[in-house]
């Protein structure tokens, strides 16, 4: 590695820190669970059977006692600012509300709120690999034109969000198929290898994400499909060519390229002699932005 | 005890028992108030008050401030603060790679509350598929968790050693790999953790390495620091650290960090994502 390659840190400069300072925190039984914007809690605050505003809180109301009803309320406020346009992009999945990966939801929410109230969500995403003697490639996917988000930026092959009620095998199983045209007798040998998390403002509010990472052997003749026509193409890189577009490119979208900078980091592609090594490991952990109560 | 456990096992250092000291406005490490008061018995070398200890300016250049502190680190240990004085240098850095500020006795690293880093390698064999992993007893007569289960190779880095020639220099002494094998240890990641150890503070960074050996390979220790090997597969490992604290106490993290990377310990463990996320402490957060 010469002096003069570029920081893999470039990644992370792309996202500054969140300033947290302008959000109100989100509480649900005594919970800190997520991050407000302004503008948006003083939508939230027209609801008052609902929600209430303190200094620099919002909270759930406390008579909304359990998930059924706290899901239940929550959901006709987000129905209305939905058709105020408020909540743009609407799903149809429900996202568990809580602090920790498994921790009984304290509600479900519309997958499109989820940002807007700074909640942490979880995703699967798969590393497809190919052995090449002692090495790897991995295939990368190139998003539609037509896409509404990021169009032509690079992807995972296999990616998706986690929604509630769905174990992260199924989920697992069901993109690949969907995403990529990979069938359960090949998803099904996917290894599980660890998390990265993310916490980037995005135009909604802030995005919490936590990435459950899969690498999964694929053979040497295997082709991913893509028949919903969200992917424009694939293509299988060297991790030599992906280390290099990392360090020099912004053409991956965030979460992708965090997949895609742990996995150089697991399978020693980059190492200890990478003067920000120790930093980019960090900040693929981050801890999630709540205060324990 | 369950997996979990030893995360927070290695997290203990409640930093409101030390305080900070710095050389030229830079922070290097955190020392207990007993030995900052002991530091401030030195007005020629430290200022030191109940808030924090600073070398004094004076003191420009690495010789200057590695033969003052080396002075008193001396005098600390002849008073019994410390004990097993090995006459080997580590560096004292602002952050990892950056030019060492000083150097300090290895066995005076704890008290002074610098920043250790050091190498941890797990070597496994491949038996039909499934992984096996090589697994060290440390001597009886060692200073720290001696007769504890420990990696086939693991040390700390010294001063003017990358983790790379420390990983060579390691495998070895401790386990007589070659060098021609031990260059193809793979880099798999890094852990720190901040503990509190024999009543000091342990600021540990490790960098952790793959090796794949050949399945008829035999370890062989050279330095007396390891009493014995055997293999284990990834199962025996899960229930021994699931059992209790057989293995040292920062291995078992490793070794967790291993079952994660490799797919044993999977996402329908209930403590799956403090476990994956635990191996990195950060400053903000428990």
């Amino acid at each position: 590695m010469s002096a003069a390659t570029s920081s893999l840190l470039r990644l992370f400069r792309r996202c500054p820190p969140a300033d947290l300072a302008s959000y109100r925190r989100f509480v649900v039984a005594d919970r800190h669970v997520g991050w407000v914007k302004p503008h948006f809690a003083q939508l939230l605050a027209e609801y008052p059977s609902v929600f209430y505003l303190t200094d620099r809180e919002v909270h759930l109301h406390d008579r909304l006692s359990d998930v059924e009803d706290r899901s239940k309320a929550v959901a006709e406020v987000l129905s209305k600012l939905h058709e105020r346009g408020a909540v743009p992009g609407w799903r149809g999945e429900l996202y568990p509300v809580n602090r920790r990966f498994g921790e009984a939801p304290l509600l479900l929410m519309e997958r499109a709120a989820t940002p807007l109230f700074g909640l942490q969500t979880y995703g699967v995403n798969i590393n497809g690999l190919v052995r090449d003697g002692d090495d790897c490639m991995v295939w990368i996917a190139r998003r539609a034109m037509t896409k509404h988000v990021d169009p032509g930026m690079l992807d995972l092959v296999v990616g998706g969000g986690q929604p509630y009620g769905i174990s992260i095998a199924n989920n697992l199983l069901k993109e690949c198929a969907e995403e990529a045209g990979i069938a359960p007798i090949l998803a099904k040998h996917a290894k599980p290898v660890g998390l990265t998390t993310m916490i980037i403002e995005a135009a909604e509010g802030l995005r919490v994400g936590v990435q459950f990472n899969f690498d999964l052997a694929l053979p040497a003749d295997f082709k991913p499909r893509n028949d919903d026509g969200e992917v424009s193409e694939f293509q299988l890189w060297s991790f030599a060519r992906l280390e290099e577009n990392l360090r020099d490119a912004d053409d991956f979208m965030f979460d992708a390229a965090l997949a895609k900078l742990d996995l150089l980091v697991r399978h020693g592609r980059v190492g200890p002699e990478d003067p920000d090594y120790l930093d980019l490991i960090a900040r693929l952990r981050a801890p999630a932005p709540f205060v324990r109560t | 005890m369950s997996l979990i456990d030893h995360i927070h096992r290695c997290r203990s250092a409640d930093m409101a028992k030390f305080v900070p000291w710095s050389i030229a406005g830079q922070a290097v490490g955190w020392v207990r108030r007993d030995v900052a008061a002991r530091l401030g018995g030195y007005p020629t070398i430290f200022v030191a008050d109940d808030k924090s200890v600073r070398l004094r300016d004076h003191l420009t250049s690495f010789d200057h401030r590695s033969a003052a502190v080396g002075d008193v680190a001396r005098d600390l240990y002849e008073a019994g603060f410390f004990s097993g004085w090995r006459n080997e240098w580590f560096p004292v850095v602002t952050h990892f790679g950056a030019p060492p500020l000083m150097r300090l006795e290895r066995a005076s690293v704890p008290m002074f509350g610098v920043h250790g880093y050091g190498v941890h390698m797990n070597g496994f064999v491949r038996d039909h598929g499934r992984l096996k992993l090589w697994i060290g007893k440390r001597a009886d007569n060692r200073p720290i968790e001696p007769g504890k289960l420990d990696h086939l190779v693991a040390g700390g880095i010294p001063l003017g050693l990358g983790p790379q020639e420390c990983l060579v220099k390691e495998c070895e002494e401790e386990a007589s790999i070659p060098q021609s094998l031990a260059l193809r240890a793979k880099p798999a990641g890094a852990i720190h953790y901040r503990m509190e150890h024999q009543g000091w503070l342990r600021n540990d960074t490790m960098f952790i390495y793959d090796l794949e050996l050949p399945a008829d390979f035999r370890p062989a220790n050279k330095d007396g620091e390891i009493a014995s090997f055997r293999m284990m597969d990834l199962d025996e490992v899960e229930s021994i650290l699931s059992a209790g604290e057989d293995f040292k106490f920062n291995v078992a993290l490793v070794l967790i960090d291993f079952l994660i990377r490799h797919g044993h310990i999977t996402p329908d463990h209930s403590d799956y994502s403090d476990l994956a996320l635990g191996m990195w402490q950060h400053s903000n957060a428990g």
